[in-house]
């Protein structure tokens, strides 16, 4: 027990570290304020376009809905080579040598480079979370959700479900993050870092465009699953929950958040965060560091 | 009850692929005392350094801190440790302070007042608001020790702390070594290949070459107790003919140390046959002395190594 609060104290001290080092390093709050500078004007350019092309429900949470889904998708990359970096940042100015001679393990380590990430995954997604609901409420209200002022679902009903989507998005970049992680811990460069993390994100975004027709039988139970190729493709998965959430402007609610897809992206996700994380311990752990 | 040595390293070795870095090492470091790394560029101290503080595998062998082995409890080893390994390394987007208080963050916080004190004693306290990236090599070397001594360490590695360091930064850290040793405090780990240095502050030394250690003990050991070299000063022109003169008439190699200045280890003769002989030959001594071998010269003995040995 003692063995675990002693653990997770040299954690929480690794990672109040990495936050004091990384608030202060003008790359990470370069790639934050590109974050927010690409997601209000985007906001505001995607109403305009939604009025001029005259394709607006007047639902403020639909107009949120759809500018998260399309701010994900552009800040999924920024914070991505953000968390390339956590690592490349000690390794490439030497500071990991000190780190590593303090009365810290290297799993502690590696354990604070996944809870800032996560942290930091956690910050984009509120950050895209206050900017799309605030532009929603700002242009259309967010009230309950009506047509032709019938209520079809009150407020508190669709932002529960709002939230419930983001939190399966967070999941999702949570995978995208833990191989940001582990290319970090293998990279002496912050570039290196930084280039080897984009072609994998390309490499497994590119995977997602396989057609959904091939792919392999999965039997669980007894029961076979059909299971595309395009499944590997991680990071798209991310966009599943907002998919889902995009029946409730239809005035279809959500009966149940675990359809195929779902599940398929908790799995797939879930698996990813694991494998990237096994591979990235074995890693910090064999590392010499001749720095 | 018996206090375990603050550093013992036992048949140390690491191989990279087919090449041996450090070869079958063995050491013990006395508290208190300050014991000095000795060897050219590449013999392995820098190497042997990260494996005493766990940065890297050794291929065998182990290293105890203070009784507590670093691979198999190495938080309790290394708690007790300041380290600066091969050349300081900080955040440069973060002033000095900034920088010593995180890295404080990571043993649970040191105080402000500490920070200042470190910063005081390596002369950059006046420099303490300053981004790192503006600082020289030597403020960055002097930072580095900063960091090292801010916990407090009961054990101290150092290697090469001097590099970088101008005239006065060197004399500055060999005074600081010397308070540290007197202090009697914390033991003292310091590589270096300048061997002056090392002589007049350093307890014990090992020498290391190619990854081997060729010799270990105390200064008294390694440099005798007596002064058994002779000095002997003639005109330049003079110099080579000396040479070869007290090489025939005593069977010793004496060693050119600059123009005009020879030196010829003492056997059986001393300084009034070298003087008679050289005079009955013509040559106008212009001085002559007894002192003890230097560190250095027992370095050259040792190792052949000259090129990068100060």
């Amino acid at each position: 027990m003692t063995d675990v609060v002693d653990f997770c104290r040299s954690v929480a001290r690794l990672v109040r570290a990495e936050w004091i080092k990384l608030t202060r390093y003008w790359v990470v709050l370069a790639g934050f304020a590109a974050i927010a500078v690409i997601a209000v004007p985007g906001t505001m350019v995607f109403h305009w376009a939604e009025q001029a092309a005259n394709l607006t429900s007047n639902s403020g949470y639909d107009f949120a809905l759809s500018v998260m889904n399309r701010l994900i998708d552009l800040s999924t990359p920024i914070v991505y080579v953000l968390i390339c970096i956590l690592f490349a940042i000690d390794v490439s100015n030497s500071t990991v040598k000190y780190i590593l001679t303090r009365p810290v393990t290297r799993m502690e380590m590696l354990c604070s480079k996944y809870v800032t990430a996560l942290g930091m995954v956690t910050l984009t997604v509120l950050l895209l979370w206050a900017v799309s609901l605030g532009a929603g409420a700002a242009y259309y209200g967010l009230g309950d959700l009506t047509e032709n002022e019938y209520v079809i679902f009150e407020g508190s009903y669709v932002l529960t479900q709002y939230a419930i989507g983001t939190f399966f998005v967070l999941l999702g970049m949570a995978a995208v993050a833990a191989m940001g992680v582990t290319v970090s811990t293998f990279s002496s460069t912050m570039g290196g870092a930084i280039i080897i993390g984009l072609i994998l994100l390309f490499f497994f975004n590119a995977l997602s465009i396989i057609p959904a027709s091939l792919g392999f039988e999965l039997t669980v139970g007894g029961e076979a699953f059909a299971v595309p190729w395009s499944t590997l493709g991680f990071p798209n998965l991310v966009l599943i929950p907002l998919d889902v959430l995009d029946d409730i402007p239809t005035g279809i609610p959500i009966r149940t958040w675990w359809t195929p897809d779902m599940l398929r992206m908790v799995v797939t996700c879930s698996l990813y965060f694991a494998f990237f994380f096994v591979v990235s311990a074995v890693g910090i752990r064999q590392r010499d560091f001749t720095l | 009850m018996e206090t375990a040595a603050p550093l013992v390293a036992s048949g140390l070795t690491k191989r990279f692929g087919s090449r041996t870095a450090v070869q079958d090492l063995s050491l013990t470091v006395e508290e208190g005392k300050v014991y000095g790394f000795l060897g050219p560029n590449g013999a392995g101290k820098t190497t042997t350094i990260r494996m005493m503080l766990g940065l890297i595998r050794p291929s065998s062998g182990s290293v105890r801190i203070f009784g507590h082995d670093v691979r198999r409890e190495f938080k309790a080893a290394i708690r007790q440790v300041g380290a600066l390994v091969e050349g300081p390394a900080f955040y440069p987007f973060l002033t000095a302070h900034a920088n010593l208080k995180l890295f404080g963050v990571l043993s649970g916080g040191v105080p402000t007042s500490r920070i200042d004190e470190v910063l005081e004693l390596v002369g950059l306290r006046a420099r303490a608001g300053q981004r790192v990236d503006g600082f020289s090599q030597g403020m960055r070397q002097r930072l580095g020790i900063a960091l090292a001594l801010l916990e407090a360490p009961r054990l101290l590695l150092l290697d090469e702390p001097t590099n970088g360091l101008d005239p006065q930064g060197t004399r500055e850290v060999r005074e600081l070594l010397r308070r540290i040793r007197d202090e009697g405090r914390t033991t003292v780990f310091v590589s270096s290949h300048l061997l002056a240095e090392m002589e007049r502050i350093c307890d014990r030394v090992a020498v290391l070459t190619q990854g081997r250690m060729l010799r270990e003990g105390s200064l008294d050991d390694l440099l005798g107790h007596e002064a058994d070299v002779v000095e002997i000063e003639v005109s330049a022109a003079d110099d080579e003919r000396a040479r070869s003169l007290l090489r025939e008439r005593f069977g010793a190699e004496p060693r050119l140390v600059r123009r005009g200045h020879l030196e010829l280890r003492k056997g059986r003769f001393g300084p009034a046959d070298v003087n008679g002989v050289l005079v009955g030959e013509g040559i106008a001594v212009e001085g002559l002395g007894l002192r003890r071998r230097t560190l250095e010269q027992v370095f050259v003995e040792l190792t052949g190594e000259t090129s990068d040995i100060q």
